[in-house]
Protein backbone atom coordinates (compact mmCIF):
# COMPACT_ATOMS: atom_id res chain seq x y z
CA UNK A 1 0.00 0.00 0.00
CA UNK A 2 1.35 3.42 -0.98
CA UNK A 3 -1.23 5.74 0.53
CA UNK A 4 -2.98 5.12 3.83
CA UNK A 5 -5.93 7.42 4.39
CA UNK A 6 -7.17 7.62 7.97
CA UNK A 7 -10.93 8.12 8.16
CA UNK A 8 -12.74 9.57 11.14
CA UNK A 9 -16.10 8.52 12.55
CA UNK A 10 -18.64 11.32 12.59
CA UNK A 11 -21.84 10.00 14.20
CA UNK A 12 -21.56 6.65 12.44
CA UNK A 13 -20.54 8.07 9.08
CA UNK A 14 -17.23 8.96 7.49
CA UNK A 15 -16.33 12.53 8.45
CA UNK A 16 -16.85 14.93 5.53
CA UNK A 17 -13.21 16.01 5.59
CA UNK A 18 -12.16 12.37 5.32
CA UNK A 19 -14.25 12.03 2.16
CA UNK A 20 -12.70 15.22 0.81
CA UNK A 21 -9.23 13.91 1.54
CA UNK A 22 -10.02 10.69 -0.31
CA UNK A 23 -10.44 12.83 -3.42
CA UNK A 24 -6.91 14.16 -2.85
CA UNK A 25 -5.59 10.65 -2.30
CA UNK A 26 -7.34 9.41 -5.44
CA UNK A 27 -5.78 12.28 -7.39
CA UNK A 28 -2.31 11.34 -6.12
CA UNK A 29 -2.95 7.67 -6.83
CA UNK A 30 -4.13 8.41 -10.37
CA UNK A 31 -1.20 10.66 -11.24
CA UNK A 32 1.54 8.56 -9.66
CA UNK A 33 0.08 5.06 -10.02
CA UNK A 34 -0.17 4.53 -6.26
CA UNK A 35 -2.40 2.17 -4.29
CA UNK A 36 -4.73 3.38 -1.51
CA UNK A 37 -5.80 1.77 1.73
CA UNK A 38 -8.48 3.38 3.93
CA UNK A 39 -8.27 2.93 7.70
CA UNK A 40 -11.33 2.95 9.94
CA UNK A 41 -11.00 2.39 13.67
CA UNK A 42 -13.13 2.25 16.79
CA UNK A 43 -14.94 -0.30 18.94
CA UNK A 44 -17.49 -1.25 16.30
CA UNK A 45 -16.85 0.16 12.84
CA UNK A 46 -18.71 -2.24 10.56
CA UNK A 47 -20.90 0.53 9.15
CA UNK A 48 -17.93 2.82 8.64
CA UNK A 49 -15.99 0.02 6.91
CA UNK A 50 -18.98 -0.70 4.70
CA UNK A 51 -19.26 2.96 3.69
CA UNK A 52 -15.52 3.12 2.98
CA UNK A 53 -15.67 -0.05 0.91
CA UNK A 54 -18.00 1.75 -1.48
CA UNK A 55 -15.19 4.10 -2.45
CA UNK A 56 -12.51 3.63 -5.06
CA UNK A 57 -9.74 2.47 -2.75
CA UNK A 58 -7.64 -0.69 -2.94
CA UNK A 59 -8.79 -2.01 0.42
CA UNK A 60 -10.31 -0.96 3.71
CA UNK A 61 -8.41 -1.72 6.91
CA UNK A 62 -10.68 -2.23 9.90
CA UNK A 63 -9.27 -1.85 13.41
CA UNK A 64 -11.63 -2.72 16.24
CA UNK A 65 -10.56 -2.36 19.85
CA UNK A 66 -12.58 -1.53 22.96
CA UNK A 67 -9.98 1.06 23.95
CA UNK A 68 -10.90 2.98 20.79
CA UNK A 69 -14.61 3.12 21.70
CA UNK A 70 -14.22 6.76 22.68
CA UNK A 71 -11.64 9.18 21.37
CA UNK A 72 -8.33 9.62 23.14
CA UNK A 73 -5.22 11.15 21.63
CA UNK A 74 -3.05 8.43 23.22
CA UNK A 75 -5.17 5.55 21.93
CA UNK A 76 -5.72 6.89 18.42
CA UNK A 77 -2.08 7.95 17.99
CA UNK A 78 -0.82 4.54 19.09
CA UNK A 79 -3.30 2.67 16.90
CA UNK A 80 -2.43 4.71 13.80
CA UNK A 81 1.28 4.36 14.53
CA UNK A 82 0.99 0.58 14.76
CA UNK A 83 -0.98 0.35 11.50
CA UNK A 84 1.64 2.52 9.76
CA UNK A 85 4.40 0.24 11.03
CA UNK A 86 2.51 -2.83 9.82
CA UNK A 87 1.56 -1.48 6.39
CA UNK A 88 4.54 0.81 5.71
CA UNK A 89 2.78 3.30 3.40
CA UNK A 90 4.67 6.15 1.73
CA UNK A 91 1.93 8.70 2.48
CA UNK A 92 -0.50 8.84 5.39
CA UNK A 93 -3.39 11.19 4.63
CA UNK A 94 -5.76 12.81 7.14
CA UNK A 95 -8.54 15.39 6.89
CA UNK A 96 -7.41 18.31 9.08
CA UNK A 97 -10.16 17.79 11.68
CA UNK A 98 -10.01 18.86 15.31
CA UNK A 99 -9.23 15.26 16.30
CA UNK A 100 -6.40 15.03 13.79
CA UNK A 101 -4.94 18.31 15.03
CA UNK A 102 -4.94 16.70 18.47
CA UNK A 103 -3.43 13.27 17.86
CA UNK A 104 -1.60 13.30 14.49
CA UNK A 105 1.37 15.33 15.86
CA UNK A 106 1.80 12.51 18.40
CA UNK A 107 2.00 10.00 15.53
CA UNK A 108 4.56 12.23 13.83
CA UNK A 109 6.64 12.44 17.00
CA UNK A 110 6.38 8.71 17.72
CA UNK A 111 7.61 7.86 14.22
CA UNK A 112 9.95 10.88 13.90
CA UNK A 113 8.42 11.54 10.48
CA UNK A 114 7.27 14.88 9.04
CA UNK A 115 3.67 16.05 9.33
CA UNK A 116 2.84 18.52 6.56
CA UNK A 117 -0.38 20.06 7.76
CA UNK A 118 -3.42 21.87 6.45
CA UNK A 119 -2.73 21.55 2.72
CA UNK A 120 -5.20 22.95 0.20
CA UNK A 121 -4.12 21.02 -2.89
CA UNK A 122 -1.67 18.49 -4.27
CA UNK A 123 0.07 18.38 -7.63
CA UNK A 124 2.69 16.17 -9.19
CA UNK A 125 6.17 17.20 -10.22
CA UNK A 126 8.83 14.79 -11.43
CA UNK A 127 7.15 11.77 -9.90
CA UNK A 128 6.72 13.43 -6.51
CA UNK A 129 3.69 14.87 -4.83
CA UNK A 130 3.87 18.61 -4.15
CA UNK A 131 1.58 19.90 -1.42
CA UNK A 132 0.29 23.47 -1.35
CA UNK A 133 -0.45 25.18 1.93
CA UNK A 134 -1.51 28.65 2.98
CA UNK A 135 0.85 31.01 4.72
CA UNK A 136 0.12 34.21 6.61
CA UNK A 137 -3.59 33.46 6.79
CA UNK A 138 -3.90 32.85 3.07
CA UNK A 139 -2.03 35.88 1.78
CA UNK A 140 0.64 33.58 0.33
CA UNK A 141 0.73 29.98 -0.86
CA UNK A 142 3.74 27.72 -0.52
CA UNK A 143 4.53 24.49 -2.35
CA UNK A 144 6.15 21.89 -0.14
CA UNK A 145 7.60 18.46 -0.86
CA UNK A 146 8.45 15.94 1.84
CA UNK A 147 12.07 14.81 1.85
CA UNK A 148 13.89 11.82 3.25
CA UNK A 149 12.32 8.43 3.77
CA UNK A 150 8.57 8.07 4.28
CA UNK A 151 6.08 7.62 5.61
CA UNK A 152 5.04 11.25 5.20
CA UNK A 153 2.06 12.42 7.24
CA UNK A 154 -0.16 14.83 5.31
CA UNK A 155 -3.40 16.60 6.25
CA UNK A 156 -5.79 18.41 3.91
CA UNK A 157 -7.72 21.49 4.94
CA UNK A 158 -11.51 21.53 5.03
CA UNK A 159 -12.96 22.00 1.51
CA UNK A 160 -9.58 21.43 -0.16
CA UNK A 161 -11.50 18.99 -2.37
CA UNK A 162 -15.17 18.39 -3.07
CA UNK A 163 -16.38 15.19 -1.41
CA UNK A 164 -18.90 14.80 -4.25
CA UNK A 165 -15.99 14.04 -6.57
CA UNK A 166 -14.86 10.94 -4.65
CA UNK A 167 -14.69 7.99 -7.05
CA UNK A 168 -16.85 5.09 -6.01
CA UNK A 169 -15.77 1.49 -6.11
CA UNK A 170 -15.98 -1.83 -4.31
CA UNK A 171 -13.08 -2.44 -1.96
CA UNK A 172 -12.49 -5.50 0.21
CA UNK A 173 -12.36 -5.05 4.00
CA UNK A 174 -9.43 -6.51 5.93
CA UNK A 175 -9.26 -6.81 9.71
CA UNK A 176 -6.18 -5.30 11.24
CA UNK A 177 -5.01 -5.80 14.84
CA UNK A 178 -3.35 -3.30 17.13
CA UNK A 179 -2.07 -3.96 20.63
CA UNK A 180 -3.36 -1.39 23.07
CA UNK A 181 -3.17 -1.46 26.83
CA UNK A 182 -5.31 0.55 29.21
CA UNK A 183 -2.12 2.00 30.74
CA UNK A 184 -1.39 3.70 27.41
CA UNK A 185 -4.56 5.79 27.60
CA UNK A 186 -3.94 8.73 29.90
CA UNK A 187 -7.04 10.77 29.12
CA UNK A 188 -10.74 10.03 28.86
CA UNK A 189 -13.10 11.89 26.57
CA UNK A 190 -16.53 12.95 27.72
CA UNK A 191 -19.45 12.72 25.34
CA UNK A 192 -19.31 15.19 22.43
CA UNK A 193 -21.57 18.20 22.86
CA UNK A 194 -22.75 21.10 20.76
CA UNK A 195 -21.67 24.51 21.95
CA UNK A 196 -25.14 25.92 22.29
CA UNK A 197 -28.46 24.15 22.66
CA UNK A 198 -30.29 24.09 19.34
CA UNK A 199 -27.17 25.51 17.79
CA UNK A 200 -26.70 25.87 14.08
CA UNK A 201 -24.47 23.59 12.06
CA UNK A 202 -23.03 25.83 9.41
CA UNK A 203 -20.59 23.18 8.20
CA UNK A 204 -23.38 21.06 6.75
CA UNK A 205 -25.46 23.92 5.28
CA UNK A 206 -25.93 23.96 1.49
CA UNK A 207 -26.80 27.64 1.42
CA UNK A 208 -25.34 30.29 3.71
CA UNK A 209 -26.38 33.93 3.84
CA UNK A 210 -23.60 35.76 5.61
CA UNK A 211 -23.66 39.32 6.85
CA UNK A 212 -20.91 41.81 7.51
CA UNK A 213 -20.77 45.28 8.99
CA UNK A 214 -21.72 46.60 5.55
CA UNK A 215 -25.36 45.79 6.22
CA UNK A 216 -25.32 48.98 8.24
CA UNK A 217 -27.13 48.27 11.47
CA UNK A 218 -28.29 45.50 13.78
CA UNK A 219 -31.88 46.20 12.73
CA UNK A 220 -31.11 44.74 9.29
CA UNK A 221 -30.18 41.31 10.69
CA UNK A 222 -33.83 40.06 10.63
CA UNK A 223 -33.97 40.89 6.90
CA UNK A 224 -30.93 38.70 6.25
CA UNK A 225 -32.39 35.97 8.46
CA UNK A 226 -35.63 36.10 6.49
CA UNK A 227 -33.67 35.79 3.25
CA UNK A 228 -31.72 32.80 4.62
CA UNK A 229 -34.97 31.10 5.62
CA UNK A 230 -36.57 31.83 2.24
CA UNK A 231 -33.57 30.22 0.51
CA UNK A 232 -33.59 27.25 2.92
CA UNK A 233 -30.19 28.23 4.25
CA UNK A 234 -28.44 29.31 7.43
CA UNK A 235 -27.45 32.75 8.65
CA UNK A 236 -23.76 33.40 9.28
CA UNK A 237 -21.57 36.43 9.73
CA UNK A 238 -18.11 37.90 9.69
CA UNK A 239 -16.28 38.64 12.93
CA UNK A 240 -17.13 42.37 13.27
CA UNK A 241 -20.83 41.50 13.40
CA UNK A 242 -20.19 39.11 16.29
CA UNK A 243 -17.85 41.58 17.98
CA UNK A 244 -20.59 44.21 17.76
CA UNK A 245 -22.97 41.79 19.50
CA UNK A 246 -25.37 41.65 16.55
CA UNK A 247 -25.15 37.83 16.35
CA UNK A 248 -23.82 35.07 18.67
CA UNK A 249 -20.33 33.68 18.07
CA UNK A 250 -21.77 30.39 16.72
CA UNK A 251 -22.58 32.26 13.50
CA UNK A 252 -19.02 33.42 12.85
CA UNK A 253 -17.17 32.26 9.74
CA UNK A 254 -13.43 32.63 9.41
CA UNK A 255 -10.12 31.83 11.00
CA UNK A 256 -11.54 32.36 14.49
CA UNK A 257 -14.93 30.86 13.58
CA UNK A 258 -16.18 27.98 11.47
CA UNK A 259 -14.91 26.80 8.07
CA UNK A 260 -17.68 26.07 5.60
CA UNK A 261 -18.09 24.80 2.04
CA UNK A 262 -21.74 25.34 1.05
CA UNK A 263 -23.18 25.11 -2.45
CA UNK A 264 -23.80 28.87 -2.34
CA UNK A 265 -22.29 31.50 -0.04
CA UNK A 266 -24.16 34.79 -0.29
CA UNK A 267 -22.05 37.51 1.32
CA UNK A 268 -23.93 40.69 2.22
CA UNK A 269 -21.80 43.70 3.02
CA UNK A 270 -18.65 41.71 3.76
CA UNK A 271 -15.42 43.33 2.66
CA UNK A 272 -13.73 39.94 2.61
CA UNK A 273 -10.83 40.28 5.01
CA UNK A 274 -8.51 37.34 4.58
CA UNK A 275 -9.40 36.08 8.07
CA UNK A 276 -12.97 35.71 6.82
CA UNK A 277 -12.10 34.32 3.40
CA UNK A 278 -10.10 31.41 4.81
CA UNK A 279 -13.31 30.17 6.43
CA UNK A 280 -15.48 30.19 3.29
CA UNK A 281 -13.14 29.84 0.33
CA UNK A 282 -14.29 26.25 -0.17
CA UNK A 283 -17.78 27.44 -1.16
CA UNK A 284 -18.87 26.13 -4.57
CA UNK A 285 -20.48 29.44 -5.58
CA UNK A 286 -19.75 32.79 -3.97
CA UNK A 287 -22.10 35.68 -4.54
CA UNK A 288 -21.04 38.98 -3.00
CA UNK A 289 -23.22 42.03 -2.64
CA UNK A 290 -21.08 45.00 -1.78
CA UNK A 291 -20.47 48.61 -2.61
CA UNK A 292 -16.77 47.99 -3.15
CA UNK A 293 -15.92 46.32 -6.45
CA UNK A 294 -12.46 45.36 -5.19
CA UNK A 295 -12.81 41.95 -3.60
CA UNK A 296 -10.41 39.36 -2.27
CA UNK A 297 -12.44 36.25 -3.14
CA UNK A 298 -10.39 33.98 -5.39
CA UNK A 299 -13.37 32.21 -6.90
CA UNK A 300 -16.09 34.88 -6.82
CA UNK A 301 -18.87 33.91 -9.20
CA UNK A 302 -21.12 36.95 -9.02
CA UNK A 303 -20.42 40.43 -7.74
CA UNK A 304 -23.38 42.69 -7.18
CA UNK A 305 -22.22 46.25 -6.93
CA UNK A 306 -24.77 48.04 -4.90
CA UNK A 307 -24.82 50.92 -2.47
CA UNK A 308 -26.65 49.19 0.34
CA UNK A 309 -28.59 50.51 3.25
CA UNK B 1 22.49 27.63 38.29
CA UNK B 2 21.85 24.39 36.42
CA UNK B 3 20.48 26.33 33.50
CA UNK B 4 23.53 28.58 33.48
CA UNK B 5 25.83 25.61 33.00
CA UNK B 6 23.59 23.78 30.54
CA UNK B 7 25.30 23.09 27.26
CA UNK B 8 23.82 24.94 24.30
CA UNK B 9 24.05 22.66 21.32
CA UNK B 10 24.52 24.48 18.02
CA UNK B 11 23.32 22.75 14.86
CA UNK B 12 23.55 23.94 11.28
CA UNK B 13 20.70 23.38 8.84
CA UNK B 14 22.63 20.69 6.99
CA UNK B 15 23.00 18.71 10.20
CA UNK B 16 19.38 19.01 11.17
CA UNK B 17 16.94 16.30 10.15
CA UNK B 18 15.24 18.24 7.38
CA UNK B 19 11.97 16.54 6.57
CA UNK B 20 10.40 18.86 4.02
CA UNK B 21 11.49 21.28 1.35
CA UNK B 22 9.70 24.52 0.42
CA UNK B 23 9.75 24.62 -3.38
CA UNK B 24 8.26 28.09 -3.80
CA UNK B 25 6.24 30.79 -2.10
CA UNK B 26 3.81 32.84 -4.18
CA UNK B 27 0.75 35.08 -4.22
CA UNK B 28 -2.42 33.09 -5.07
CA UNK B 29 -4.07 34.07 -8.34
CA UNK B 30 -7.78 34.73 -8.84
CA UNK B 31 -9.49 32.84 -11.65
CA UNK B 32 -11.06 36.17 -12.72
CA UNK B 33 -14.37 34.69 -13.87
CA UNK B 34 -16.50 37.00 -11.80
CA UNK B 35 -19.75 38.24 -13.31
CA UNK B 36 -20.56 41.81 -12.32
CA UNK B 37 -24.21 42.74 -11.92
CA UNK B 38 -25.24 46.37 -11.83
CA UNK B 39 -28.51 48.18 -12.40
CA UNK B 40 -31.74 48.93 -10.69
CA UNK B 41 -32.97 46.85 -7.78
CA UNK B 42 -35.49 45.10 -10.07
CA UNK B 43 -32.81 44.29 -12.67
CA UNK B 44 -30.38 42.96 -10.06
CA UNK B 45 -33.00 40.85 -8.29
CA UNK B 46 -34.23 39.44 -11.62
CA UNK B 47 -30.72 38.47 -12.65
CA UNK B 48 -29.91 36.95 -9.25
CA UNK B 49 -33.11 34.87 -9.16
CA UNK B 50 -32.41 33.65 -12.69
CA UNK B 51 -28.86 32.67 -11.72
CA UNK B 52 -29.92 31.01 -8.47
CA UNK B 53 -32.58 29.03 -10.33
CA UNK B 54 -30.85 28.09 -13.58
CA UNK B 55 -27.11 28.12 -12.91
CA UNK B 56 -26.41 27.53 -9.23
CA UNK B 57 -29.71 25.62 -8.91
CA UNK B 58 -30.49 26.54 -5.33
CA UNK B 59 -34.09 27.59 -5.99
Amino acid sequence: MDILIVLEDSNGKIHRMGLESIVGAQKMAGELGLSIGALVMGANVDLLAEEASGLNVGEVLKVENELLSTYSADGYAEAVKQVIEQENPTYVIFGHTYQVRDYAPKVSAKLMKPFIVDNVSVTTNGGNSVFTKLMFNGKLFSDVTPTGDGPYLISFQSAAFSSEKADVGSAPVRDCTVNLDVSMIRTESEKPFQEEAGGIDLTSADIIVSVGRGIGKEGNIPLAKELAQALGGELASSRPVVDAGWLPAAHQIGSSGQSVSPKMYLALGISGAIQHVVGMKGSKNIVAINKDQKHPYLKLRIMVWWEMC
Amino acid sequence: MGAKKKEIKVVTPSEANQSQSVEKVYVPQSDKQTVMIEGSVEQIVGKLVETFRNEIKVL
